[in-house]
């Protein structure tokens, strides 16, 4: 707890401490994922996502310290279950020119699923038959690896484009995520 | 006022952002309720019967497609920790079995795939395949494609995968999904499933969750009477929960800083 504590006071009295909030939108593993029944791809499904982060200037050669929460409100329509994202972040950022910024670092991505458990009647072959829907919650943990850029639009707005690569080493899970958000500081 | 025509603006991008985003989701479990493997690396095994009616001159044709087919959809979702993999051709004929007494010859903790051209399960032209799983005496998987008569033989290479794969599905627990583009809609006619959807995504996720990446470290910690992360429950204990996210964070960090000590020094040394 101390740590905790000691970790607040730095960042309180760090002079480059900058707080921000994010709004935007996260598409999930989009190119990957199929949208309708011809095949065409999700690559614009984009979902409200909203975060917290805060911007420090670290002693590692000028970068800056980039930690963020964000929630991911999954849109549609969902029957029966509803579905929540969690992105725990450690970017850090270098301004290649005052007006634009690389990020890169790492994300814990927890996935929740949970569901009432209700009787559903289905097609199945040519009759109706009872299928259940989720009836309890699921926890599904990832770690990613990130890259982005930063761009400033004004001394308040900067506009940010992140991917977020699963399963690096696994070519057969590899997938990307991506989101599109304004950051807005607040101090 | 420029600052107040920069938030209108964003406000509009925000919104136009969010509203390209409108489909319907709903994906269900098999008729058991939740039933899953408990463990997430699921073995396959092939019947040994040659299915000429559906195409299959040997079973090796049907092991080869069975692996191309979960290369192609269940294999490939990062949020899910099923790992299906074709183990062997076993000596099991299915070629007259009914899907009963299919799961009942299916060794525990597998899936047996074959295909038969009993009457009783493909009582109707254009069933392609009836698939399930059965946790009544361990828990096990199968599924039989229709080989007595062609409708499976008819479909071109993309459909048979994706036969295969929601025939697979519902061999590890899944059932129907309500939104058309997913693999578990019940019909494979008139669509296009070059990949699965975001409910498949979901449904699998839900059933086969990945676990904590560092939480295995804190046994100590782990309410023993909740310990079924991953399994048929997923739900996580609070005691269990504080520590994975501890735990997930502080690998976050590390990792992050890693990775900045590495672009720090690249940047140093040019």
């Amino acid at each position: 707890m101390k740590k905790i504590y000691g970790l607040i006071l730095l960042f309180i009295l760090n002079s480059n401490l900058h707080a921000l909030v994010t709004a935007g939108g996260y598409v999930p593993f989009g190119p990957s994922t199929q949208s309708d029944i011809s095949g065409s791809s999700n690559a614009l499904s984009f979902d409200p996502m909203i975060g917290v982060n805060s911007r420090i200037l670290t002693p590692f050669y000028h970068q800056y310290f980039l930690p963020e929460f964000d929630i991911v409100f999954h849109t549609g329509e969902r029957d029966g279950y509803s579905k929540r994202t969690y992105l725990i972040s450690a970017d850090f950022g270098l301004f290649l020119n005052p007006h634009l910024m690389v990020r890169y670092g790492t994300s814990t991505v927890i996935t929740h699923i949970s569901g009432d458990g209700e009787v559903v009647y289905l097609n199945n072959g040519s009759e109706s038959t009872p299928f259940y829907q989720p009836n309890d919650s699921s926890l599904s943990w990832n770690q990613t690896v990130n890259l982005g850029i930063d761009g400033v639009i004004s001394k308040e707005f900067s506009l940010r484009f992140e991917t977020y690569i699963f399963s690096l080493f696994n070519s057969d899970a590899r997938k990307v995520s991506y989101s599109l958000s304004f950051l807005y500081y607040l101090f | 006022m420029k600052n107040i025509s920069m938030k209108s603006g964003v406000f509009f991008f925000l919104f136009f952002l969010l509203s390209l985003n409108m489909k319907t989701y709903g994906f269900t479990l098999s008729n058991e309720g939740r039933v899953s493997f408990p463990s997430s690396d699921v073995g396959i095994l092939i019947a040994s019967n040659t299915c000429s009616t559906a195409g299959f001159n040997s079973p090796y044709e049907l092991q080869d497609m069975v692996r191309k087919s979960i290369s192609a959809y269940w294999n490939k979702i990062p949020t899910c920790a099923l790992e299906l993999e074709v183990e062997a051709v076993v000596s099991t004929d299915t070629s007259n079995m009914t899907l009963l007494e299919t799961l009942q010859n299916t060794p525990v903790g597998k899936i047996l795939v074959g295909c038969s051209s009993n009457t009783d399960t493909f009582d109707e032209a254009g069933v392609l395949g009836v698939g399930s799983i059965n946790t009544a005496s361990g828990d096990r998987g199968a599924f039989l494609i229709n080989d007595a008569d062609t409708s499976f033989a008819n479909l071109d290479d993309q459909e048979k995968l994706a036969t295969i794969a929601h025939e697979l599905g519902h061999a590890f627990g899944l059932g129907h999904s309500g939104d058309p583009a997913a693999l578990m809609y019940y019909a494979v006619g008139g669509k296009v499933q070059k990949n699965l959807s975001i409910d498949d995504y979901d449904a699998c996720s839900y059933l086969y969750p990945h676990d904590s990446p560092v939480g295995c470290g804190s046994i100590a910690l782990i309410d023993s009477d909740h310990d079924s992360f991953g399994g048929s429950s997923g739900e996580l204990s609070p005691l269990r929960k504080e520590a994975s996210v501890k735990d997930s964070l502080f690998l976050s960090l590390i990792l992050g800083i890693m990775l900045s000590l590495l672009v720090g020094f690249k940047f140093r040394l040019n």
